[in-house]
C-alpha cells in the first residue's frame, strides 16, 4: 500500500474508512462522471477533494479553498459543532483559507471524524475530509461530561444548541420561558416580549433558531433615565428571586436566569431591559436606534414553536439594529459589530460590575485541581494568634482556609463573587462535614458591598476579616469596596488579616502564568487602611511566606485593628 | 548648459503651464504653513482633548449605577431600620438639621 492519499471520490477501490487513505498499486477507476484532478502534495493532512474544493484537516485546524461569501457549518460525523464565515477566514500565502480550531474544540480532538463544510443556507456539503487526530482510534465526540451533544457558540464556548436537544426538554424550557413572561407582566407590571435571537427565529420561521442555546426576553422600562432603569431591574431581580428563580446579575440592564432542564442540563434565559433615552431606543448590549415607545407597544402576538408569545409591535426595528439589514438571511457565524457609541453608552451606564468574573470562573475550571485543599500557611499562622471567634473570609475561592477556620472552632462566613465557585466551596465544606455560611457577594457592586457590610456589622461580637491573595486581584473600585465592607464589618471592633502580592513580585515566576494582578505597594495599602480608621499592628513582607509549586511570591502580611 | 539653469528653466516652465487652480492651491498651502506651522501639534492636542473628554463622559455615565445602588440601599435597607427607633431617628434628624 502507498501512503499517498487517494485522489478519487469515495466509493472506489480505496479503503477510506481506515486511518489513512490507501492508494492501490494500480490506479483505480474513478466513479463515472468524476473529473480528472491533479494531486496535491501535503503528506501531513488527511484530505479529499470534492468538485475542485479542497479541505485539508489536521490537529491545528482546517485549510480550504472557497471563495463564496457565506456561512459554513462545520460538521463532525454529520452533526454541526461550529459555524464560520467563509470569506472572513485568513488567506495564507499558500492560497488556502486558514482556520484554527478554537481551544474548546481542539481539546476534544482525539480520534477519527468525517469533517464536512456545509453551506448553512443551501444545505449543500461543499467540502469533506476524513480526519485522524491524535492517537485515538474511536470517533471524535463533541459532547459534554454526560455525553450530551454540544456545539461552539458565537461567544467561543461549548453549549447545548436547540437542534441537538430532545423535544421534551425544549418544550419544558419553553414552559419556563412562559412562566417568566407571566411574572414580568403580572407581578412586575412590565410589557415583556421575546427578543434578539428568539425574536429573529420567530419572525423568520416561527421556530427557535437551531444553533441558538437560550431564549432572550426584553421588557420596556417605564423610565427614560438610566438611574431609574437600573433601580427597576433591582426590583425585577428581587421579584424573580422571590418566585424561586436563580438570577445572576450581568449588569444594570441584563439579568441571566439559570434553571435545570429535564435532560439534566442547566440552561439560561436572558432578560434585558429596553429603554428610551433622548429619542433613542436602547437594549443591552447591541440595540440603539431612533425609536419611541410605539416600536414596542402595543405588543403583538407571534407564533414560536406552536405557542403564541408577545413580541414588539415593530420587530424589524430591533432586528435591524441588532443584526443589520441582512437579518432575514440565516447566519450561524454572525458576530455582533456593535457601534462604538452603543457600546460606550451601555457599558458606561450599566456595566463595570462583572470585572474578571469570567476569568475566575475559567480559572477554577482549569486549575481547580491544582489548588491545594490543605490550609495556607497564612491561615495556619492566623489560628496561632487568634482565639476562635466570628470570621469572614473575603475571596474564599475553594474555601480551603474557610474550612480550616471552621474546623478550628471559628464561626465562618465565606464570600466570593462567582456563584459557581461559591457552590463548589459549599460542596467542599459539606464533604468535610463543617459548617460555613457561604455567600455570593460582588465587591464591584456598591449595593452588595454596603449590604454585606451592614449584615456583618449587625452580627454580635468581635469579628475578624480575612483576605488572602484577594487585594491584588481587585481593581481600584473593588479595593475601595473591600475597605468599605471591612470598615463596616469591624465597626464594633476586630482585626483584619491581609496577605497580598507586592510590587517586588511583579517580575517573579507565576505558577498560573500572567493575569490581571495589581502588584501593591504595602505603604499604599497601609495608608488606605489608616484612612479607614485602622491601626497597623503587624507588617511583614518577603518571600517564603506563600510558596506554591515552583513559585515563591513576594507578599506582604498586614494585621489591622479597628 | 549648467544643471541649475536647466532645473530653474524647468521650474519656470512648470509654473507657466500650471493651471490657475493649481496656483491657488499652492498659494493656500503656503499661506497655511506660514500661519499654522503647528498644525500637526494642534491635531495631536485635539486628539488628546477628545480622549480626555470621552473619559470624563464615561465617568459621568458610571455615576448612574452608583446613584441607583445608593438610592436602593437607602430606600430598601436603611430607612426601615431607622424607622424602628423613632427616638433615635429624631435625635439624628435634629443633629443634621443643626449642622445645616
Amino acid at each position: 500500500m502507498h501512503d499517498r492519499p487517494c485522489a478519487h471520490d469515495r466509493p472506489c477501490g480505496c479503503d477510506a474508512a481506515t486511518l489513512r487513505f490507501r492508494v492501490p498499486r494500480q490506479p483505480c477507476a474513478p466513479p463515472p462522471g468524476t473529473k480528472e484532478r491533479r494531486t496535491l502534495s501535503d503528506s501531513d493532512a488527511s484530505r479529499a477533494r470534492v468538485d475542485d474544493r479542497v479541505l485539508l484537516v489536521d490537529g491545528e485546524g482546517m485549510r480550504f479553498v472557497f471563495t463564496e461569501s457565506c456561512a459554513l457549518d462545520v460538521l463532525f460525523d454529520g452533526r454541526r459543532v461550529w459555524s464560520i464565515a467563509a470569506a472572513e477566514q485568513e488567506r495564507g500565502n499558500d492560497g488556502y483559507r486558514h482556520v484554527s480550531w478554537p481551544d474548546p474544540l481542539r481539546q476534544r480532538l482525539d480520534g477519527l471524524a468525517l469533517i464536512e463544510l456545509r453551506d448553512h443556507v443551501s444545505g449543500d456539503v461543499v467540502a469533506a475530509a476524513e480526519a485522524s487526530f491524535g492517537s485515538g482510534s474511536g470517533r471524535v465526540e463533541i459532547v459534554d461530561g454526560q455525553g450530551r451533544p454540544v456545539a461552539l457558540t458565537k461567544y467561543g464556548r461549548l453549549n447545548h444548541p436547540f437542534e441537538s436537544t430532545n423535544k421534551a426538554a425544549v418544550e419544558g424550557y419553553l414552559d419556563q420561558v412562559e412562566d417568566v413572561l407571566r411574572i414580568l407582566r403580572d407581578t412586575c407590571h412590565l410589557p415583556a416580549f421575546i427578543s434578539y435571537g428568539t425574536l429573529l427565529g420567530a419572525v423568520r420561521t416561527g421556530k427557535l433558531i437551531g444553533h441558538d442555546v437560550d431564549v432572550d426576553l426584553g421588557y420596556l422600562s417605564a423610565y427614560d433615565n438610566p438611574v431609574d432603569v437600573i433601580r427597576e431591574t433591582f426590583r425585577v431581580e428581587r421579584v424573580l428571586r422571590d418566585q424561586g428563580w436563580r438570577v445572576v446579575r450581568e449588569n444594570g440592564g441584563f439579568l441571566a436566569l439559570f434553571f435545570p432542564q429535564s435532560d439534566g442540563t442547566l440552561r439560561n434565559l436572558d432578560v434585558f431591559s429596553c429603554f428610551i433615552v433622548n429619542g433613542m431606543l436602547h437594549q443591552p448590549h447591541d440595540v440603539r436606534t431612533p425609536a419611541d415607545r410605539s416600536a414596542v407597544l402595543p405588543l403583538r402576538s407571534i407564533d414560536l414553536e406552536g405557542r403564541q408569545l408577545p413580541a414588539p409591535a415593530c420587530p424589524e426595528v430591533f432586528l435591524e439594529s441588532a443584526y443589520g439589514t441582512g437579518w432575514q438571511t440565516p447566519d450561524p457565524s454572525f458576530e455582533y459589530h456593535t457601534p462604538r457609541a452603543t457600546k460606550r453608552r451601555i457599558h458606561g451606564w450599566l456595566g463595570g460590575q462583572r470585572a474578571r468574573r469570567d476569568y475566575w470562573s475559567k480559572f477554577y475550571n482549569l486549575y481547580g485541581d491544582r489548588i491545594p485543599a490543605e490550609p495556607s500557611l497564612f491561615a495556619q499562622w492566623v489560628v496561632t494568634r487568634e482565639p476562635a471567634t466570628r470570621l469572614v473570609e473575603v475571596g474564599c475561592g475553594n474555601a480551603r482556609d474557610a474550612i480550616f477556620f471552621a474546623d478550628n472552632g471559628f464561626e465562618v462566613t465565606g464570600i466570593d463573587f462567582v456563584p459557581a465557585i461559591v457552590n463548589r466551596a459549599g460542596r467542599a465544606a459539606e464533604s468535610r462535614d463543617v459548617s460555613v455560611d457561604f455567600q455570593t457577594v460582588n465587591l464591584y457592586s456598591l449595593k452588595e458591598s454596603l449590604t454585606v457590610g451592614a449584615v456583618i456589622a449587625h452580627q454580635p461580637g468581635r469579628k475578624i476579616v480575612y483576605a488572602r491573595f484577594l487585594l491584588h486581584t481587585l481593581t481600584d473600585v473593588g479595593r475601595e469596596n473591600f475597605w468599605r465592607v471591612t470598615r463596616m464589618a469591624l465597626s464594633a471592633g476586630g482585626r483584619c488579616y491581609l496577605e497580598f502580592r507586592t510590587r517586588r513580585d511583579a517580575s517573579l515566576p507565576k505558577a498560573f502564568g500572567p493575569s490581571f494582578r495589581r502588584f501593591l505597594n504595602p505603604q499604599t495599602v497601609i495608608a488606605e487602611a489608616v484612612s479607614q480608621g485602622a491601626a497597623v499592628i503587624y507588617h511583614e513582607a518577603g518571600q517564603d511566606l506563600a510558596p506554591f509549586e515552583d513559585e515563591n511570591p513576594h507578599v506582604c502580611r498586614l494585621v489591622l485593628e479597628w | 548648459m549648467e544643471r541649475s539653469s536647466i532645473r530653474d528653466r524647468g521650474i519656470s516652465a512648470a509654473r507657466r503651464i500650471a493651471s490657475p487652480r493649481v496656483h491657488a492651491m499652492v498659494r493656500r498651502r503656503s499661506k497655511l504653513q506660514e500661519t499654522e506651522p503647528e498644525l500637526p501639534t494642534q491635531i495631536a492636542e485635539l486628539t488628546k482633548r477628545v480622549n480626555e473628554l470621552e473619559s470624563e463622559v464615561q465617568e459621568n455615565r458610571q455615576l448612574n449605577m452608583r446613584l441607583a445602588e445608593l438610592i436602593t440601599v437607602v430606600q430598601e435597607l436603611l430607612l426601615p431600620i431607622a424607622q424602628r427607633d423613632d427616638k433615635r431617628l429624631n435625635e439624628l434628624l435634629a443633629r443634621y438639621a443643626e449642622k445645616l
